[in-house]
């Protein structure tokens, strides 16, 4: 039976072939988006843990995430350095790390922060940060750069960078003064990779001969070690990372930073940020979700009307095969296991496709967000879906099983 | 054919959750009362001139009787419902949550007293990432107990043994009676 429905579908190759194409490209469709989809949602979830607050100039605080932590976006405004110190004595605050963005180097962002950060930012539920190589860095002109910007870039190190002014590429080159690569940090599939951490000092140094927005005064011939580090604590940050001592206290300590008086800043807990963004993008995935299945649905059509077309021309073939012996049950349950060739060879090369898409994609969202996704050949619940689509398929080629069935019953040796 | 998709797309696009009935709401209200130690609210006299709302001393009354907590509930199992904020999360899941009687307490209202909210520890048993408008059950076992060295900011938390999202249809939003006009 396989042979000859093989042997059968071998001469009507093309018009096969291209019901293969079209179906596995819909399946592939259909996965790879519902797999990109639950791997940035994932991969943003964990790109930060331990942090109870991000606290930050007031506004809205997903856009508040989305440039500390994601580097999507810019940052409008800053808090003061007093403020700051001021809520890191509050008793409810147990640690607290301000960050300073603005810069950047090849195109990847500089964060200027304490050394504290390496200890005290994780991610991926509870995973901190680890030196693949070197240290952290405690002199005015030492950085440490993420597992991704030292392998696009080839530094090791030691190696001497220089830091952009502003977020894009195109900036003034603070060029007077060079940083050395301390410390690498080992991958960690999050933004993380691709950030570039100075001294909250070393960065207010560089931008200290600076009046508006660009080098008035040049660093070349200063001795760096002449300068006592307190006078170069900054006066302003982005944005401080803070970690209370009882998660209880989230509410009222939110209140507490809300109703400040001095300044207007604002406190938002990173995971509530992230469930709204969430709940934005949630109705788009729906579409989505909807536009596949209408695809997939397009190309089970195509593949009933192939087979429905198909048999006027096979006329002839089934009239030999009734002579042959073969009962109407059997000429219709060979139309079936047609179907069921063609469906399983479209879910093979779907998740042949599958692999490479997500290949291609996750290259894109990594440079785009710094989101690293898994690659796997197939999941439990992809493979229902796929042998759904498969039965359905099945099920709606009873329709010209049917016909072949009714056909050589009635028609018998006719032409 | 196209009966399949619809039905396809329907499974996989409802929402499965526990349909509440009316006894299930007034066990969760009370749950939420039986956390405020009982007479903790008794200062508030029973017909009250609108001058108090203005008079700091009660306001402070007020919060001070957000923060008072019973011991006795020590152990206690209990089934509640609320609404999930979500601290902890790890991919699509969460280990660690607040749970507060109302939504959007979070973003731009009010928060809730202490003795109001209830910190969900589900670390051996993550539960998925909920919008922070889902409402959900949780069951599990209360602890009374010190949370930090400020004794003033011990709290409720549960070790959650299961979590439910609850489903709330139509015909379950509250109408005033009388009012015309959308829900």
């Amino acid at each position: 039976m396989f042979r000859l429905a093989m042997a059968s579908m071998r001469s009507r190759l093309v018009a096969v072939g291209l019901v293969i194409v079209a179906l596995s490209a819909s399946m592939a469709l259909l996965l790879t988006v519902e797999r990109i989809q639950q791997a940035t949602k994932s991969g943003f979830n964990q790109s930060l843990s331990g942090v109870d607050l991000v606290l930050g100039p007031r506004g809205s605080g997903l856009e508040l995430v989305l440039y500390t932590v994601f580097h999507l976006g810019k940052p409008t405004n800053n808090i003061t350095t007093a403020t700051v110190l001021d809520i890191a004595d509050d008793p409810m605050v147990e640690w607290s790390v301000p960050v300073a963005l603005g810069d950047n180097h090849r195109g990847f962002r500089v964060i200027s922060t304490t050394d504290e950060y390496f200890d005290r930012i994780k991610f991926g539920g509870d995973r901190p940060l680890v030196f693949a190589q070197g240290t952290t860095f405690s002199n005015l002109n030492e950085v440490v750069i993420g597992s991704e910007v030292a392998e696009a870039l080839g530094y090791t190190l030691d190696t001497a960078i220089f830091v952009t002014h502003g977020s894009e590429m195109l900036g003034e080159l603070h060029d007077d003064f060079s940083f050395n690569v301390t410390g690498i940090l080992a991958p960690t599939g999050t933004p993380t990779d691709r950030a570039v951490f100075v001294s909250l000092e070393g960065y207010e140094l560089i931008h200290l001969g600076w009046k508006n927005g660009s080098k008035a005064v040049s660093l070349e011939n200063l001795d760096i070690g002449t300068i006592p580090k307190e006078r170069l604590f900054p006066k302003t940050v982005t944005a401080v990372y803070l970690g209370l001592r009882s998660k209880l206290g989230l509410f009222k300590f939110t209140r507490k930073v809300n109703d400040y008086p001095e300044e207007a800043i604002s406190a938002v807990i990173p995971g509530v940020a992230l469930a709204e963004l969430w709940s934005m993008v949630g109705t788009v995935d729906s579409v989505f979700q909807l536009l596949n299945w209408l695809i997939i649905g397009i190309s089970i059509i195509g593949m009933v009307t192939m087979t429905m077309t198909g048999l006027d021309g096979r006329t002839r073939e089934m009239t030999i095969l009734r002579a042959l012996g073969v009962s109407p049950p059997r000429l219709a349950c060979l139309v079936l296991l047609e179907t069921i060739i063609i469906s399983l060879t479209a879910v093979l090369s779907a998740v042949v496709l599958v692999r490479l898409l997500t290949l291609g994609i996750s290259d894109l969202l990594g440079q785009w967000a710094g989101i690293r996704i898994q690659l796997t050949w197939l999941a439990a619940n992809e493979l229902m879906t796929l042998m759904i689509i498969v039965l359905t398929g099945l099920g709606a080629s009873l329709i010209p099983a049917g016909m072949v069935y009714k056909r050589s019953l009635h028609r018998g040796f006719a032409n | 054919m196209l009966i399949f998709f619809s039905l396809n797309s329907i499974v996989n696009a409802v929402a499965s959750g526990y349909k509440a009935t009316e006894e299930d709401f007034v066990r969760w209200e009370n749950a939420w009362d039986s956390l405020i130690p009982p007479g903790t609210y008794d200062f508030v006299p029973k017909d009250f001139h609108f001058e108090l709302l203005f008079n700091p001393t009660f306001q402070s009354q007020l919060d001070e009787a957000g923060k008072v907590i019973d011991p006795s509930l020590e152990g206690q199992s209990v089934e509640i419902a609320g609404f999930m904020v979500p601290i902890e999360v790890r991919g699509e899941k969460v280990s660690q949550f607040l749970l507060v009687p109302e939504a959007g307490q979070c973003i731009h209202v009010p928060p809730p007293p202490l003795n109001q909210t209830l910190l969900v520890d589900t670390t051996t048993a993550p539960t998925p990432l909920r919008d922070l408008y889902q409402p959900i059950i949780v069951s599990g076992r209360l602890s009374v107990g010190s949370q930090s060295f400020d004794i003033a900011d011990s709290g409720y938390s549960l070790v959650a043994s299961e979590i439910t999202t609850l489903n709330l249809g139509e015909d379950m939003i509250p109408v005033v009676p009388g009012a015309d006009g959308d829900r």
